[in-house]
């Protein structure tokens, strides 16, 4: 995943490197996802229309596909700070407030996404031991509901581990005292 | 209602957080401090929030926007409309609304109609003797119409959120559509007339015919969009895949515009869109179940009751109402938020569904480029490098127009209702 800070070793050089080209084949991944969404879309629409008969699940599978899409996707929108938000007035504070005011805010969002994905979790332990299946398509029902477990998961990694290199550089005395763990995007 | 549901979004909302989380926190905390519900219901409300078959139309439609901005559509749109009013007084001006609304009709993305048209007709418009400030208001003032023109991605918002026909209200958004682009030409064809402007070169070159076979393709999109839906062939979620291969086929294969490369970079970009949109319908979802919940809606519903307003009156307030929230929150979370909270009240006064759906739509279009928070604002900036205020104050005369328009789709129900009734 993206904007993780500087390393400072060779060795998390080398981990961050592996985690930029994890995270660019994931998104990559996301944009299969979508484009083989529109070619089963099409398939069923036509198939109806030529073989008289939709393809069986289709439209489950295109749902799930959608909730894989907007989960996983929004790890990528958090690692990037590009989700929709009004920031015009923390644009507007001096610049340490803004890195103060941006922190407070990460740790509310590690909280609350942290917490969800706990309860997320308990679902999705409690489906697979049910054995559930969806109607038609037969997915167990904890894949397409672990999409909320691994998208806010991934939140909370990509936000915490810049918080903890920052905390680890002014540990250590290394930091400028002024660099927050990145920017708001905005809208 | 509980503080909760108030304070915690207001305040997380002026810190500059994502929307979705204001709205999360909010229902959460409302949940495990006031609530005896197990907080495993945050996440079931929120799957339910995206499990939704009709929402598959957003990513589709925004995917096909995508493709539609990287394939050299604009251009082909904006060639065949000068070369139908190119003869007239302020033909650039025209392009420019006429552009608007056939991207519009392709794809339904406010931002990426400025985007477009700021690239496309910007600079010729300030070449041509429009003037900076004019230029910058009318491009982007012109994507408003690109939200009301169906295909909308606000109004299948709307329709999920609202349980209303997505077929319904593409329909009843082609007159107001319309109308918003005609008020715009009037505008600026009197505007013209009193500078004198030139008539554009680029209509005698090639003509009609040429234009047109050379946009046709593009041209076709509409057609079978939406006469695909309302000729029964396909539901508007198919019709957004339809949209989709179609322009991938035609901008592949016809234009040769697009290179397999640029088509899986499209998709990439269209995925990160689509999460950046519906994260906000899933946590949405969650707060309206808290605001349901917690007897929300029927508490305003009692009180809107005793204020006694006619159907009139009402719209007024709220037509008020949402152009001040369109200024400072985006269309997306706007009608997810309001829309659970508005629809009782709505169906009291018997205002139609559908009719508020467009004029709901047609009020957060405006806010997309009132000062100071629209984000077409900030587009225009971004794209153009332009000064805030002069973008400020090119926009005035564009927005009075565009209120004009406002107020005709509001009280005359029958702009929005009238295909609805007769096809």
């Amino acid at each position: 995943m993206p904007s993780t800070p500087k390393a400072a070793s060779g060795s998390t050089s080398g981990l961050a490197t592996v985690f930029a080209a994890a995270g660019r084949a994931v998104r990559l991944a996301l944009g299969l996802l979508l484009i083989a969404m529109v070619l089963l879309n099409v398939a069923n629409a036509l198939s109806r229309y030529l073989l008289g008969q939709a393809i069986t699940g289709s439209d489950e599978l295109l749902v799930f596909g959608m909730v894989w899409l907007v989960f996983l996707g929004a790890a990528f929108v958090t690692a990037d700070r590009r989700h929709l938000c009004f920031d015009v007035v923390s644009r507007a504070l001096p610049r340490r407030a803004r890195g103060l005011l941006q922190v407070a805010g990460d740790l509310i969002v590690i909280l609350l996404l942290g917490f969800v994905a706990l309860q997320s979790l308990d679902v999705v332990e409690r489906l697979a031991a049910l054995g559930q299946r969806s109607m038609a398509a037969a997915v167990p029902t904890y894949v397409p509901h672990s999409a909320i477990l691994v998208g806010f998961g991934l939140s909370v990694l990509v936000l915490f581990a810049p918080l903890m290199g920052a905390a680890v550089k002014a540990l250590r005395g290394t930091g400028d005292g002024q660099e927050g763990p990145g920017h708001r995007g905005g809208q | 209602m509980t503080w909760t549901l108030l304070a915690i979004p207001c305040l997380l909302f002026v810190a500059g957080l994502p929307i979705y989380i204001v709205l999360l926190a909010g229902a959460a905390a409302t949940l495990l401090l006031f609530m005896s519900v197990p907080p495993a219901a945050l996440h079931q409300v929120m799957f339910g929030g995206v499990d939704n078959y009709a929402l598959l139309a957003v990513p589709f439609f925004i995917f096909a926007g995508d493709l539609m901005a990287r394939s050299g559509i604009a251009e082909r749109l904006t060639r065949w409309v000068l070369s139908l009013v190119g003869h007239l007084r302020g033909s650039l001006g025209l392009a420019t609304v006429g552009t608007a609304t056939l991207l519009g009709a392709v794809s339904g993305s406010s931002p990426a109609t400025v985007a477009a048209l700021a690239q496309t007709l910007y600079p010729d418009l300030k070449r041509s003797g429009y003037g900076e400030r004019f230029s910058l208001g009318l491009v982007t003032s012109s994507g408003s119409i690109a939200i009301i023109v169906p295909p909308s991605i606000a109004m299948i918002l709307y329709g999920a959120t609202a349980e209303q026909s997505i077929p319904r209200l593409f329909l009843a958004g082609i007159v107001p559509g319309l109308l918003l682009a005609a008020v715009m030409a009037a505008y600026i064809l009197i505007w013209a007339h009193r500078q004198k402007l030139p008539t554009d070169e680029r209509a005698e070159q090639g003509g009609l015919a040429g234009a047109t076979g050379d946009a046709l393709a593009a041209l076709f999109m509409p057609v079978i969009v939406l006469g695909g839906i309302y000729l029964g062939f396909f539901s508007p979620t198919e019709a957004g895949g339809f949209a989709c291969l179609y322009i991938l086929l035609v901008a592949r294969f016809f234009f040769r515009s697009l290179s397999w490369g640029g088509i899986l970079e499209s998709a990439t970009h269209s995925a990160y869109l689509t999460a950046q949109v519906l994260i906000i319908v899933a946590s949405a979802g969650v707060f309206s179940w808290i605001l349901s919940v917690q007897g929300v809606p029927q508490a305003l519903l009692g009180w809107i009751a005793g204020l006694e307003l006619s159907p009139t009156g009402f719209l007024l307030v709220i037509n008020a109402f949402l152009l001040l929230l369109g200024c400072v929150l985006d269309p997306t979370s706007a009608i997810l938020v309001l829309t659970p909270i508005l629809m009782p009240i709505i169906q009291h006064l018997g205002i139609d569904p559908i009719h508020f759906g467009i004029v709901m739509t047609v009020n957060l279009s405006l806010g997309m480029f009132t000062p100071p928070f629209g984000l077409n604002i900030f587009v225009s900036q971004s794209v153009l490098g332009a000064r805030l205020a002069e973008i400020y104050r090119g926009i005035l005369p564009f927005f009075c127009v565009q209120l004009i328009a406002l107020a005709a789709i509001t009280f005359v129900p029958q702009l929005s209702l009238l295909l609805t009734t007769t096809l």
